[in-house]
């Protein structure tokens, strides 16, 4: 901050990330349309508030400790070290608020570097992170609508949001993380530390919980519960689409330096691992990955409108690991490559297992996520998995790693889930479940309109018009 | 205690100000009293939505009721088509 270049980057950084948490905003507009549109007349206050609630929940558990496991937690602990220091990401730390970068009162708190740029950027990067804590919620809420208890499903985004994706990003999508210095792991845009991470955790919960009363038949087969609102869907996902631009650009740094040398001046975006990369690379890549999805969906299903807008956004999903590498037209291909293969998966899922997945997150978040990365680990072998000495990109460091992610997003949500439904605090009442769980509301809802009616029939009785 | 806050006034080096939030210093009790209220709300919201389900239930299980809940939402669905 005390040279032109070093206030204009400083100040670049953080209107940059401050306009990708409005833009990532998007998602969860276009979370909760999309699931309200799909749930059941019955169902959709509940279904609306359970997933827009998860939004103050995720984000206030990760300030408390989410941010904070991000930069703690990179070696494990325990695998290539301990705990690392990481005051600066406590609750209570004064940078953790506004601040100008001055003498820290307590004294003691380790900053990076440039104590300036870090307390600038601190809040609006932690903001970026804490909208994809929160789109890892809102992908778990629209696996289990209509049966799950609200305040379970809320503990598991707190679980998953701030806790094991968090931890998943700290060993894998981080420069400094475990499986990136041992495996060379290389997830540009989080395709396994969120999407596959938090379709394994769906899985975890959909076992035990089963499906949605009528939802199979007695001899196996599914039925189909068409969506409420097919317009609520569309317009959701494209949201989704939208805010997945701003959930792209906050996976980069904007404006760094990347000559190692540092004779010369090369300014370039990066990769959150620091390898160099510029946001027409994102540009191109996303978009041709979107139409590799849209196409390879619409084929698929036959035209199916809710099938082809899932699949663009799978695409996108499947080419995250390797979108700041890849030609456009590579992505283009495995964005519909992979969006095929989990089309087929889901309904192959359904009726093999018969695990009711309302929304496809499974397939579209877990199965895009992982089937993306072991894609990767082929067409993106030999390459630099991050700016430091890591081992380069092989197809069994994203394939460990792939698996790594499944693993923490499926156990941890799988047992707890289990410890609930003991417990008989899983699911609704079978007698809610059929009533629908805005029974309650709109029962008050007509005994209201029942009232207001009596009073206008008395009064034009009273006084004929 | 004539202020909250370290900040009393602009004429010195931003660049070198520190907090500018009030009751700088108290972090530490501020954050516990906010896990607090955040662990207070999640045991509220347990216990009045296991509440509201258990007396739902009962409700529906009086002869009749579950069925007229289930075909008036049936009605909705074709008044809605």
């Amino acid at each position: 901050m005390n040279t032109d270049i070093g206030a204009l980057t400083t100040i670049f950084t953080e209107f940059y990330y401050f306009v990708c948490v409005v833009l990532m905003f998007f998602i969860h507009v276009g979370f909760c349309l999309y699931e309200v549109g799909v749930s059941r007349e019955k169902n959709k206050m509940h279904t609306l508030m359970k997933n827009a609630m998860l939004i103050p929940l995720v984000t206030v558990t990760f300030f408390f400790f989410g941010w904070w496991i991000y930069f703690a937690c990179v070696n494990g602990p325990g695998i290539t070290g301990g705990l690392k220091d990481a005051r600066w990401a406590w609750p209570w730390s004064e940078v953790m608020g506004a601040h100008m970068g001055g003498k820290l009162a307590d004294g003691t708190l380790t900053l990076p570097a440039d104590a300036a740029i870090w307390v600038r950027t601190n809040g609006v990067f932690w903001g970026c992170f804490a909208l994809f804590s929160c789109t890892a919620g809102s992908i778990l809420s629209g696996a289990v609508i209509e049966r799950i208890r609200t305040w379970v499903l809320w503990i598991f985004t707190v679980l998953v949001g701030s806790v094991t994706w968090v931890l998943a990003a700290a060993w894998g999508w981080s420069p400094d993380g475990w499986m990136v210095k041992l495996l060379g792991y290389h997830d540009a845009y989080a395709a396994g530390v969120i999407h596959a991470l938090c379709g394994a955790a769906c899985v975890g919960m959909l076992i035990p919980l089963g499906a949605r009363v009528g939802r199979f038949k007695r001899d196996g087969t599914p039925r189909v519960f068409p969506p409420r609102n097919t317009w609520l869907v569309v317009i959701g996902l494209f949201l989704i689409y939208a805010g997945f631009w701003g959930f792209y650009a906050s996976c980069n740094i904007p404006i760094v330096d990347v000559d190692p040398s540092k004779e010369r001046v090369v300014f370039s975006a990066t990769t959150i691992y620091g390898t160099p990369t510029t946001l027409s690379a994102v540009t191109f890549n996303f978009l041709l990955a979107l139409c590799g999805g849209l196409l390879a969906g619409y084929l698929a299903s036959k035209g199916d409108a809710y099938w082809a807008f899932s699949g663009g956004l799978a695409g996108v999903i499947a080419t995250s690991p390797g979108n700041d590498l890849y030609h456009p037209l590579q992505a283009f291909l495995i964005g519909g490559f992979v969006v095929y293969c989990l089309y087929r998966f889901h309904y192959w899922m359904e009726r093999k297992f018969k695990i009711d997945d309302a929304v496809g997150a499974v397939a579209v978040h877990g199965v895009g996520g992982f089937l993306g990365l072991i894609v990767s680990g082929f067409v993106l072998w030999g390459s630099a998995s991050s700016s430091g000495a890591t081992p380069r990109v092989t197809p069994w460091g994203q394939a460990a790693g792939a698996l790594i992610c499944l693993a923490l997003g499926f156990l941890p949500v799988f047992f707890l889930t289990l410890l609930f439904k003991k417990l008989g605090v899983l699911r609704i009442p079978l007698e809610v479940e059929l009533a629908g769980l805005d029974h309650g509301e709109l029962s008050a809802e007509q005994e209201q309109v029942r009232d207001l009616v009596t009073v206008e029939l008395e009064t034009v009785r009273q006084r004929p018009l | 205690m004539d202020n909250t806050g370290l900040v009393q006034g602009w004429a010195d080096n931003p660049g070198g100000l520190g907090p500018l939030y009030p009751f700088a210093g108290w972090e530490v009790a501020i954050t516990i009293v906010c896990v607090a209220a955040w662990l207070l709300w999640t045991i509220w919201q347990a216990r009045f939505e296991n509440a509201t389900y258990r007396r739902q239930a009962q409700e529906l299980q009086r002869a009749g009721s579950l069925t007229r809940a289930v075909l008036k939402e049936d009605g909705q669905k074709q008044d809605a088509t």
